[in-house]
């Protein structure tokens, strides 16, 4: 099935329970207590114990043979998957293995080891309960650590009855006590345990194992033979690094302080007398490169292998939230799954990276900084590159040159635009889905009415603007600049074209990158004589001073990233109290605030938050996410992004609705179209729209 | 950060945020008497592990003196395991910014001991309970690991959210976890 099938399957066998999202909602409500308990200290100190852990990777490993030598546990490193497997098998021969528990299997999953081991007769448990019921419905993870979340009550009661040969009914308690029981024996049978790692330790050989359910501990105490397979960046140098991750990763990952079984276990413990004997358990570590290696020898994907596996991004992620692993993933799945597939799977299985629309959520929820939207779009380019960009993206391509035509004659294109035969024309050659309304164009556009403007005796600003406010609503431009005038700035309208996200967010790199050097020329001469830029969209903000500097990889483009502002933190670095004498206040309105996707916090703060504030309105603040249309991917039509922007922008909009606000305000113009689309109760104003002159 | 004396409350607090059933007793008297209910009609062995401290052996003492109907298990001639409804540990530190019990294990007797039975009792004196992890730091556990031990933080009962995300306790671990914190500091 091609992949916008399996979307539009799998929308509609989730819709009404979306049982992702509702996963991940409760997720981040447990998470809201613990989360302001992670100081920004901590994940500096996250960052830099992995960064240097995969820095000095050889040497750990080195350090680690050591000690286990010493130890006399045994270690391996394993090339790849079928390496590891037959690892695995010659140690089950060797010790005459039938039966085998597993526990923390993410990375025996990324290698498909059960298959093997069944194919040779052996019987493989897995005990976290998540893992058993994807095992027994012969499923793939549709999330890195829970799963079957994917599963309802029911589709559970149903794979166990058949398991058990008796009914089951669909009551969590029951099966937890049925699946207790088996477990119970089928510990204190295995012949050997299999257990993944949360981290390996260099300087004793620990493995630090996190849980809730307490099944490594079980699997590891019965069990003669203690078989460690964990992927090669798992190694830490020392407990305190450890001890350092733990805190930062047990409450991102669940919302709990610790999980409730977190366990340093070392190669020499004894296991359970099953025959009366004390023996020391014979442990075996394989560390798995499959891939690794090589990314850390690239300067980009490096640092997907910083990930401690909390699952945070996957929680943020609008289109995962609505889909789930089994279409957003491959075996690893979510935003961490585009590189990580990519790593260990090969590129070839990473055509679900186009479903990811560079919101950037994920980054700004990431424990680790991993700059996961970035990778992904290199994912797509190297993607497109190979086995040749979707269709559906080189025809997206054409939007901002649809723009431009039809900015040519305003009132003609404001008439077919929204005809059905017009519509059918562009969702064949644009690829914008035909129950997009557009937005009208305006009479004139910003470029044919701006003048410059304002003293300059407080500086001077170069205005960026992106098509949407150049084109549909440049009035509002105005009111921006009106208030920069009245503040003392000189402003003028460079030289510039849309910031070119389209491109970006599809992989198109290399054009992207003409724009980016169009721009950034344009930018920099200004800039060198004293220029401030200020944007006023989020996304034109984000693309010069995040991915232009990145994309060019220039001099000039990082100095026009540093000296680039948006609208309202410009105001904020003057402070508020002059604009009291400039626009009116509001009366004391409530407003739902919807923070665009692209807005990037600026120290732990929002500026126009801020900006809303002082103009004497309540901000009711609910950082719900996306509004669904992410610049152009929700309009890419059917499964491609549109069904699923739909339904994102239908969930953002509910919890607005339920928090009785009087509006819903955005700084963003894509968001406050598409809000304008989707609210039938609910008035949406765009920020700018707020500010009244005095 | 806080004093010692708040270890004691937050701890406490902590405990109870994450549904685990919490006692503070003034003194082994007071301990035994909480204690008694629980283990008095247990039917299968009670196997205690962890920390040798002198009210483990005070406890134990007054446990064997009372006659009560309940057998102790010396969890070095373990006998099989699969009936054990309840044991009893002595845990090295409790964490008391997350609520966490800290034991050492050198066999995995002590951890079949912690984990197999349906219900677990932790019992801890309060100069016992540090801040938090990084305390551990301080006190050198990589020490523990050193010596060939296993590190073990039990922070609440055994959970899965794994089924529509609801969480069900004692899925393979213990059910209920009951933490009785000795007041007195030993
Ligand atoms: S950028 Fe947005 S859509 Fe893409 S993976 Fe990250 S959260 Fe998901
Ligand atoms: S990429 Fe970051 S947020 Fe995602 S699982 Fe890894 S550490 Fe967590």
């Amino acid at each position: 099935m091609k992949l916008e099938e399996r979307v539009l399957e799998k929308l509609s066998s989730f819709r009404g329970k979306w049982p992702i999202l509702q996963s991940s909602l409760r997720k981040k409500e447990r998470k809201e207590k613990v989360l302001p308990e992670i100081s920004m200290e901590d994940l500096r100190n996250v960052r830099s114990i992995r960064e240097k852990a995969i820095q000095e990777l050889e040497e750990n490993i080195e350090r680690l043979k050591r000690v286990l030598e010493e130890k006399g546990a045994e270690l391996y490193i394993a090339r790849d998957g079928v390496e590891a497997s037959k690892i695995v098998i010659k140690i089950c021969k060797e010790n005459n293995v039938k039966l085998i528990v597993k526990s923390k299997s993410l990375t025996t999953e990324e290698i498909e080891l059960n298959k093997f081991l069944e194919s040779e007769g052996i019987e493989v448990i897995e005990t976290d309960l998540g893992e058993r019921l994807i095992q027994l419905a012969g499923q793939k993870p549709s999330h890195i650590l829970g799963p079957a979340l994917h599963m309802t009550r029911y589709e559970v009661a149903e794979i166990l009855s058949k398991y058990y040969g008796r009914k089951i009914l669909p009551d969590p308690r029951e099966i937890v006590l049925e699946v207790r029981r088996e477990f119970r024996e089928k510990y204190q049978r295995a012949d050997m345990v299999i257990t993944g790692a949360n981290l390996i330790i260099a300087e004793n050989g620990a493995i630090v194992l996190v849980t809730n359910e307490g099944n490594d501990r079980l699997s590891l105490a019965f069990a003669p033979i203690h078989v460690v397979i964990a992927g090669v960046e798992k190694i830490v140098p020392s407990t305190k690094d450890a001890l350092r991750i733990l805190k930062v990763l047990c409450r991102k990952a669940t919302g709990q302080r610790l999980s409730s079984y977190v366990s340093f276990n070392v190669p020499s413990s004894l296991a359970y007398p099953k025959d009366g004997m004390k023996k020391i358990r014979k442990t075996i570590y394989i560390l798995i490169d499959n891939g690794r290696m090589n990314a850390r020898r690239d300067e980009d994907f490096r640092e997907a292998l910083y990930c401690i596996r909390c699952a945070s991004c996957l929680e943020v992620c609008p289109p995962y939230n609505m889909l789930g692993g089994h279409v957003f993933g491959y075996i690893y799945s979510g935003p961490m799954g585009i590189p990580w597939t990519m790593i260990t799977h090969g590129l070839k299985n990473t055509e679900f990276a186009q479903l990811c629309n560079i919101c950037g959520l994920c980054k700004e929820e990431c424990p680790v900084d991993i700059d996961l939207p970035y990778l992904n779009i290199l994912v797509k380019k190297m993607y497109g590159e190979a086995y040749g960009y979707p269709s559906i993206n080189r025809k997206i391509k054409r939007y901002e040159k649809l723009i431009d035509l039809g900015s040519k004659l305003p009132s003609f294109s404001n008439t077919i635009m929204n005809q059905r035969l017009f519509k059918k024309l562009i969702e064949e050659y644009v690829g914008i889905d035909r129950r997009i309304s557009l937005p009208r164009f305006s009479s004139k556009s910003l470029g044919e009415i701006f003048k410059e403007i304002g003293g300059g005796e407080r500086g001077k600003i170069a205005l960026f603007t992106d098509s949407m406010l150049y084109y549909f609503l440049p009035e509002l431009a105005l009111k921006a600049v009106d208030i920069l005038s009245k503040l003392g700035f000189k402003i003028i309208l460079p030289k510039q074209k849309s910031s070119g996200m389209p491109l970006i967010q599809n992989g198109f790199i290399n054009e992207a990158r003409e724009v980016a050097l169009y721009n950034v020329s344009s930018l920099y001469k200004l800039v060198d004589r004293g220029y401030k830029v200020v944007t006023l969209e989020p996304t034109s903000y984000l693309c010069i001073s995040r991915y232009y500097p990145k994309i060019l990889q220039t001099r000039e483009s990082i100095k026009v990233s540093e000296n680039t502002y948006t609208f309202y933190s410009l105001l904020k670095t003057i402070g508020w109290s002059e604009l009291e004498n400039i626009v009116k206040k509001l009366d004391n309105m409530s407003l739902i605030y919807h923070k665009p996707c692209h807005t990037l916090m600026e120290n732990g703060s929002i500026p126009v938050i801020d900006f809303i504030e002082k103009l004497n309105a309540n901000v009711m603040f609910r950082n719900a996410g996306c509004c669904g249309l992410a610049g152009t991917w929700g309009m890419k039509k059917n499964g491609h992004g549109y069904d699923i922007g739909i339904e994102i922008g239908k969930w953002t909009l509910d919890m607005y609705e339920k928090l009785r606000g009087e509006m819903i305000v955005t700084e963003c113009t894509a968001c406050y179209i598409q809000f304008s689309n989707l609210s039938k109760h609910l008035p949406v104003k765009h920020v700018l729209e707020l500010i009244q002159p005095l | 950060m806080l004093e010692n004396r708040d270890f004691l409350k937050l701890f406490v607090t902590r405990l109870r945020e994450i549904d685990v059933d919490t006692h503070l007793c003034k003194n082994v008297d007071e301990l035994y008497d909480n204690l008694k209910g629980l283990v008095e009609n247990v039917e299968t062995p009670i196997p205690i592990v962890g920390n040798g401290t002198d009210y483990r052996r005070e406890l134990i003492k007054k446990m064997l003196k009372d006659g009560l109907k309940f057998r102790i298990m010396v969890p070095d001639l373990l006998e099989p395991f699969s009936d054990i409804e309840l044991s009893i540990g002595f845990p090295e530190y409790g964490l008391a910014n997350t609520g966490t019990l800290v034991y050492k294990a050198s066999s995995s007797i002590e951890e079949v001991s912690l984990y197999f039975p349906e219900k677990h009792i932790s019992i801890i004196s309060k100069d016992r309970i540090i801040y938090d992890l990084e305390d551990l730091e301080k006190l050198s556990v990589e020490n523990i690991l050193e010596r060939g031990e296993s590190l073990l933080l039990i922070t609440g009962s055994s959970s899965t959210a794994d089924i529509e995300g609801e969480i069900i306790r004692g899925v393979h671990g213990p059910r209920v976890l009951y933490v009785f914190v000795l007041e007195e500091a030993r």
